[in-house]
């Protein structure tokens, strides 16, 4: 008892630690009220963290080192502002909280046409591949040329499957844009298949943390 | 003409600062009591102006020639400005939704409702975060950033971890319920989820790992599958569908730059 | 008690084979993600081309290069995005390149700055001359088009408020034509802000991406047209990039155990189609 108090004391967080991610796994067999407690304690978390964080990270080098450190008294326009949020909780002023958020909005929409064009330009560019391919050494690079010309069909059947402007009447367009949904799921297949990758990798450390971390049965 | 304005809006000495701090909060303040007394019809047109002038700011930036012997236009120099003004603003969205919890959870408590004390445990939580988080920066205490490593390291990382865990259980469960071959699309995606899936997996490349690195033969290696798939089919696939979402993306840019943008939230009286 | 005829018993257990109980489901889950915890599994790995050009970018930065780490992920992705910032960090630091870290992401940047500081310890990485951490942004675009033309100006203070401008680290250091590489470890789409707003501005600045496992299909049409230069894929990625850089991590020790899932989901699928078909072949 007493080496286990020690190690307590010793690794608390890992303690902590693993009784949270007990606690909140018990939801596997179903809703319990042992898991609740610790959603609710996992909830209160997050949100003190987030206030640490606006204080810490954004209150302190954006508001108060600029403006009473550096003597920028202008920030506090920005801070009254930015107070303009918390009126989204007065059922009679909500509309005022729009300004900020507007004001965001318009920030990101403003930076929209250098995104597009920086985005997808070079994108355009590159879809246009050579069928006749050469090494560096003369010869015919034949499978560079299927894999491009593979590519471009894949490209352009799955556009014309989005073709939603007109009916597609025409049996060429028809049956591309089946084909593009075919290759579409092939697409959709890859995803599922990393997905898998990644829900098992978030299990496993889970189990790792339990095992390696907390109980030190493996290394 | 601009100086006078430059002036004012200048760094100021700390002998007058707090004059210059109050005399900002008081305005802003007159200005808030201004809005709230604004009519109806004027509210939209001035979200509307506050959203496009925000949104010219970037767009007349990415427009506006550059002058070549500087490599700036004349908003360029205001960028970094910009930067601080929507760090600061975005910031103070972090703690939206705290006075909703305080609200939600301060009920459960002051009437005992069923569960009060996991809203207990809720604010508990969260003002010990609080406190031990902000002496962890601004405090020398050891034994407070031992409760605070205890606090995020410890229960809010693997609580999270956890949550997003959680997640691997169901879709176990779901594939094995709901990934049936009913079609030929079903099928394309089961077949390609497999390949890749063991593409990506040291057990999958050990099944072809008999076949030669080099040459032919090599490409039938799985590893070698997955990386077609990924490479060929699918991110042609992608792009084709990235294309419809980038020009999509720009429309719909254009129409909340513009406040043209229509729904619930754009069109409700305000 | 309901009678069962004889011709309904097979077709009771092509039903059952598809009804297997979750609780079954999620013990056989448990085993094979455990059990090799227990019993390593060795089996050969290959490195992919996506891994192995992010490392080659990496590798072919000049010594003393600048590079900016950004770690915009949280607590819930933390399986695949703390190898990878752990392998990135560790090769950076073992190439002796100087390193900016920041988030945009608010657990981030205490787990990115806890990682590095930990890294920089074990490298003899001096904080403020070799290292320096900016902190955390909550907003993405106008950070990213500020760096491009000013990043002393961007990020005038470090994470604890300390200036920037004197710190060794940052000497040289204008605009984005003097970042060698920008590495951003996500859980989220975030890579096309770069791309948008960043990566066009330097033609010589390469741009990694280390995204989590379910978002590496979308970004292969940015490495296929150069706009990303390598991806490290979730924790198989960084499993592979541990590899390179010969450093037995998390993810390594993750590979025996996400392979036997990967093998029980794709055979718990199998024997669910299999009832499926049977059902309905006799159906017919």
């Amino acid at each position: 008892m007493e080496a286990l108090w020690q190690d307590i004391l010793s690794r608390p967080a890992i303690y902590a630690g693993a009784i949270c991610t007990i606690g909140l796994m018990t939801l596997v067999y179903r809703e319990n009220a042992v898991y609740r407690f610790f959603e609710h304690v996992f909830i209160g978390l997050a949100a003190g963290f987030s206030i640490v964080v606006l204080i810490k990270e954004i209150l302190d080098p954006f508001l108060y080192q600029p403006v009473f450190k550096k003597g920028e008294w202008y920030w506090t326009f920005v801070f009254m502002f930015g107070l303009l949020f918390y009126f989204i909780h007065s059922r009679k002023y909500n509309w005022l909280s729009r300004l900020p958020i507007g004001f965001l909005m318009g920030f990101a929409a403003g930076q929209a046409f250098q995104s597009f064009a920086n985005t997808y330009l070079p994108q355009i560019a590159v879809s246009f591949r050579p069928l006749y391919v050469t090494r560096a050494d003369g010869s015919v690079d034949v499978s560079a040329g299927i894999n491009n010309l593979i590519f471009m069909i894949v490209l352009v059947t799955v556009m014309s499957y989005f073709f939603f402007s007109f009916e597609q009447k025409s049996k060429v367009i028809r049956n591309s844009a089946q084909f593009g949904r075919w290759v579409m799921m092939v697409a959709f297949g890859a995803i599922f298949g990393t997905t898998i990758m990644a829900r098992m990798a978030l299990l496993f450390d889970r189990m790792y943390f339990l095992f390696s971390d907390w109980l030190r049965w493996v290394q | 003409m601009l100086e006078p304005i430059v002036r004012f809006f200048s760094a100021k000495p700390p002998a007058v600062l707090p004059y210059y701090v109050a005399g900002a909060v008081i305005f802003s303040i007159l200005v808030i009591l201004l809005l709230i007394n604004l009519p109806s019809r004027m509210r939209k047109p001035l979200i509307a102006i506050v959203t496009f002038l925000a949104g010219l700011f970037y767009a007349a930036e990415f427009f506006l020639p550059i002058d070549r012997a500087t490599n700036k236009n004349v908003l360029t120099d205001y960028l970094v400005s910009a930067s601080k003004l929507g760090s600061l603003l975005g910031g103070m969205t972090l703690t939206l939704g705290i006075l909703s919890l305080l609200r939600v959870h301060g009920r459960n408590i002051a009437r005992l409702r069923a569960g009060w004390y996991n809203s207990l445990a809720l604010l508990v939580a969260m003002v010990s975060m609080v406190v031990f988080g902000l002496m962890d920066k601004y405090g020398a205490n050891a034994s407070a950033k031992k409760v605070f490593n205890v606090l995020f390291e410890g229960m809010l990382i693997n609580m999270d971890a956890t949550m997003f865990s959680l997640i691997a259980f169901y879709i176990v469960s779901a594939s094995y319920r709901a990934f049936r071959i009913r079609s030929i699309e079903a099928t394309i995606l089961m077949v390609t989820a497999f390949l890749v899936m063991l593409g990506q997996v040291p057990v999958g490349n050990a099944m072809t790992d008999w076949l030669p690195r080099e040459g032919f033969f090599a490409s039938l290696r799985v590893e070698n599958i997955k990386q077609w798939i990924l490479s060929q089919v699918n991110a042609a696939a992608l792009r084709a569908i990235a294309f419809g979402l980038g020009v999509g993306g720009l429309a719909i840019s254009l129409r909340i730059w513009l406040s043209l943008e229509r729904g619930a939230y754009f069109e409700k009286e305000i | 008690m309901a009678m069962t005829s004889p011709t309904s018993q097979p077709s009771d257990f092509w039903h059952r084979i598809q009804a297997i109980d979750r609780r079954v489901l999620y013990v056989l889950l448990l085993v094979v993600i455990i059990l090799p915890l227990f019993v390593p599994i060795r089996l050969p790995m290959v490195t992919m081309p996506s891994t192995q050009k992010l490392y080659q970018a990496i590798e072919s930065i000049p010594e003393g290069g600048f590079v900016i780490v950004s770690a915009t992920w949280s607590g819930g992705t933390r399986a695949e995005n703390m190898p990878q910032t752990e392998a990135i960090l560790r090769h950076l630091m073992k190439r002796r390149l100087r390193v900016a870290v920041f988030s945009f992401d608010q657990q981030g940047s205490q787990f990115s700055y806890n990682i590095a500081s930990r890294l920089a310890k074990e490298y003899n990485y001096e904080y403020g001359k070799d290292w320096v951490h900016w902190g955390f942004r909550p907003i993405v675009g106008v950070v990213m088009k500020s760096l491009v033309r000013d990043i002393p100006g961007t990020f005038t203070t470090d994470r604890d408020g300390k200036p920037t401008k004197d710190m060794e680290v940052m000497k040289g250091i204008r605009d984005i034509k003097d970042v060698d590489a920008i590495v951003e470890i996500a859980a989220s789409g975030i890579y096309m802000d770069w791309i948008g707003l960043v990566v066009g501005a330097n033609p010589n600045l390469k741009f990694g991406f280390c995204p989590t496992a379910v978002m590496a299909p979308e970004t292969y049409p940015y490495m296929d047209s150069g706009q990303i230069v390598g991806i490290m894929e979730g924790m198989r990625g960084a499993a592979e990039y541990e590899q390179l850089i010969r450093a037995t991590g998390l993810a390594t020790k993750g590979m025996g155990s996400i392979s036997l899932a990967h093998v029980l989901i794709m055979l718990l699928i199998i024997i669910g189609n299999i009832g499926y078909i049977a059902t309905r072949a006799r159906g017919r």
